[in-house]
């Protein structure tokens, strides 16, 4: 049937009208994105992952069978030091142990941690430090801080190392 | 079930969409083409917009567009408003693919390409939202990254990419640009192979559905500019957000969810969608044979060749001692819409049980079994129309208008029905796409196999109307008994001028070929 009358014609306008303000509408609806009163301490860092090197001299049975000319004055491996990470809110932990590469022979150590804080005045405690078995190796170096902060509803509180390798706190106040 | 349920829902608003616009105008009918021209104004806007945008300064770049009222505004807002149609629009247009059996067998193609049209099209509006890179950006991005990182691809979180200890590499928005730009690509490839199934597929709809959206959505982009939040800020926790239900309707269920628990209801959500075409086949006993041609009677007319809505006929050379070539049917390509059984004029091909000749045979037995009919309407046409749902006329069903060959309705016209109302769903609604476009052809423009010059045409009459739009078939009924009425008043044939009626015929034709109103065309 067609739109002939008048009436029709202006409730189909109606409705059309409606439809689309509806859409204009719904592609804009305000959201609180909850928590409401939330906070967030982030601590984010990427390092060269130091590795450990131990060589030895090789045995009889690793030179057999190799040309003169290819033996190798000793073997070494190398393995990545594995890290500790604690991280304590006002003394209660928010998370402790380690922290490792990807793979045995990483390249990099990789620490992207995200907790849910109350605003307000906090104690900060970050120790970042190689696990004891390896910690003289070169470039196994630790990492810490102590600070005390105060967020605001919807403040991230970052943790992150300047150039110099130290731990400093960014956000909040 | 499920399908059948929501099968009336939208046949009932579909009834009610056809009184208020007209079934040629209801936009539901519509709802593919309209999804193309969404993303025809969402390229041009787009290529405007993208001449602004900076990936440097993102943010900044959006409220600078903003700031040209007459110009980037309402230019932007375009493209925001076309996106969110397009979702609606598509939505719209599967829902009624899904409730009218359209999803299985040779359509299997259409609707899994239609699934991964949906997804390039959440993939095209997401990189958007990010693009403009508030708060609502932020999120987006940051949530993104949360849940590949769940995933076991990249050896270090992405996430870290915006904890906020380094501003955000260029590279970043560069990436994220370049997929907003080539997913349109894709949606091109995918768009053709979605319709690569079908004969002269309809990309766009009529011109004046086509201007009027248009048209709404530049005064809605004038009147309200799109929104946009404040700017991201990686040291601050996206507060007040600004959602697009359409695109991010997920969004705070998400940002409260485990990533695994994301992982599992989406792959859940896109594994159940694209296996409706296996979920909703019919048992193979239920399943509707596809066509078969007969070469005895085939003479090689290449009619139905024509006029499948699914290119499943091709034309062969003969392999019997007759010249020329004979029509063969893929069978993996027909849908079994039965269009082809009204092309043929010898009544060699059709779906078993509904060629030409077995409608025939069915039309006599009808004849018989009403014998009262004869001084009345008959109500001829496909089941799922109004004519369908009538219960006070005798009628004769078929399984599409399209479907019914002219020798019928010269059958009955001959055994002496008042008059034929021949009932299809509205064009563009068929759910063989074609069959009321080609019933018309037949019956009043000579389209092979075409209703005979001998049948006297003021006794037969089209009329679209859907299940649940009985005021169109009441309409058509009403106006059909008038005009029989002086018809049949003695004298009445010297008050016909023929010509005059051939010249309204024609001339309805030239203007609108698959539509002739409710059948006025036809026979007034
Ligand atoms: C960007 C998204 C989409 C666009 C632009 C689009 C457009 C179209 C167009 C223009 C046609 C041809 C209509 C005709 O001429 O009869 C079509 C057919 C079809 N579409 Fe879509 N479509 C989209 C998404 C979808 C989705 C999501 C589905 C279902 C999951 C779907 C299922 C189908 C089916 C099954 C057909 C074939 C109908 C038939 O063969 O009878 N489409 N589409
Ligand atoms: S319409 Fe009939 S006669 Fe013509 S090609 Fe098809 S099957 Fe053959
Ligand atoms: S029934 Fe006939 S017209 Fe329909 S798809 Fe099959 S071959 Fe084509």
């Amino acid at each position: 049937m067609s739109v002939t009358t008048w009436p029709r014609r202006f409730l189909a306008s109606l409705l059309a009208i409606a439809a689309l303000l509806t859409m204009v509408w719904l592609s804009r609806v305000h959201w609180r994105n909850p928590p409401a009163d939330a906070a967030e301490l982030r601590v984010s860092w990427r390092i060269p992952a130091p590795s450990d090197r131990r060589c030895r001299p090789p045995t009889d049975a690793e030179l057999e069978g190799v040309l003169p000319h290819m033996r190798p004055a000793e073997i070494c491996t190398d393995e990545a030091v594995p890290f500790r990470l604690d991280i304590l809110l006002d003394g209660d932990t928010l998370r402790s142990g380690p922290v490792a590469g990807a793979g045995r022979r990483a390249r990099a150590i990789t620490v992207y941690e995200r907790f849910a804080i109350p605003p307000g005045s906090h104690g900060i405690v970050v120790e970042f430090v190689p696990e004891a078995a390896n910690a003289n190796a070169p470039g196994a170096r630790a990492m810490s801080l102590d600070a005390s902060v105060t967020a605001a509803p919807g403040d991230v509180i970052l943790v992150a190392p300047d150039d110099n390798g130290r731990l400093y706190v960014s956000g909040g106040s | 079930m499920l399908k059948r349920q929501l099968g009336r829902v939208l046949s009932r608003i579909d009834g009610w969409a056809d009184r208020l616009y007209g079934s040629k105008w209801n936009p539901l009918y519509q709802s593919g083409g309209l999804a193309v021209l969404c993303l025809a104004v969402m390229l041009v806007t787009g290529i405007y917009l993208i001449l602004f945008y900076r990936i440097g300064a993102p943010y900044e770049s959006i409220v600078r567009i903003d700031g040209q009222p007459w110009g980037g505004r309402w230019i932007r807002s375009l493209h925001r408003y076309a996106a969110d149609l397009a979702v609606v629009a598509v939505f719209v247009h599967a829902l009624r693919m899904f409730c009218q059996g359209r999803s299985w067998g040779p359509r299997a193609l259409a609707w899994v390409s239609g699934v991964f049209l949906v997804f390039l099209l959440y993939v095209c509006g997401l990189t958007g939202y990010v693009m403009v890179w508030d708060t609502h950006g932020q999120l987006l991005a940051a949530e993104g990254a949360r849940l590949l990182d769940a995933l076991p691809i990249f050896s270090e979180p992405i996430s870290r990419a915006f904890a906020g200890a380094d501003a955000l590499p260029s590279a970043f928005f560069f990436m994220n640009l370049f997929l907003h730009i080539a997913v349109p690509v894709g949606i091109v490839i995918f768009l053709w192979l979605h319709v690569s199934r079908v004969a002269r597929p309809v990309l766009l709809p009529p011109r004046p559905l086509l201007w009027v959206t248009t048209g709404l959505l530049t005064v809605a982009a004038l009147a309200v500019p799109a929104a946009f939040g404040p700017p991201a800020d990686l040291l601050r926790l996206p507060g007040e957000v600004t959602l697009d239900i359409f695109y991010t309707f997920w969004l705070p269920w998400v940002r409260s969810a485990a990533p695994g628990v994301v992982w599992l209801a989406g792959v859940a959500a896109g594994t159940a969608l694209l296996a409706v075409p296996l979920l909703t086949r019919p048992r193979a006993d239920r399943r509707p044979a596809p066509s078969h041609a007969s070469t005895r009677l085939c003479t090689g007319c290449e009619q139905c060749y024509t006029d499948c809505p699914y290119d499943a006929i091709r034309m062969v050379e003969r392999t019997d001692d007759r010249e020329g070539t004979v029509a063969l049917v893929n069978p993996s390509a027909c849908v079994s819409c039965g269009i082809c059984a009204g092309s043929c004029a010898p009544m060699g091909v059709g779906p078993p049980g509904r060629t030409g000749r077995d409608q025939l045979g069915r039309v006599k037995d009808f004849v018989r079994e009403h014998p009262g009919a004869g001084g009345d309407i008959v109500l001829v046409g496909c089941g799922r129309s109004a004519a369908g749902a009538d219960g006070h006329h005798a009628r004769f069903l078929v399984s599409c208008a399209g479907n019914l060959h002219s020798s019928v309705v010269e059958y009955l016209v001959r055994s002496g029905a008042r008059g034929v109302l021949v009932v299809a769903c509205p064009a563009r609604d068929c759910s063989g796409r074609e069959g009321p476009k080609w019933l018309v052809e037949r019956l009043f423009h000579e389209r092979e196999a075409e209703l005979k010059a001998r049948v006297d045409r003021r006794r037969v009459r089209v009329a679209h109307a859907s299940a649940f739009d009985p005021w169109s078939l009441a309409a058509a009924l009403g106006d059909f008994a008038r005009d029989l009425a002086r018809l049949d008043q003695p004298g009445a044939d010297d008050d016909v001028d023929v010509l005059a009626e051939c010249e309204l015929a024609g001339t309805a034709a030239s203007q609108d070929p698959p539509l002739p109103g409710t059948g006025r065309t036809a026979g007034s």
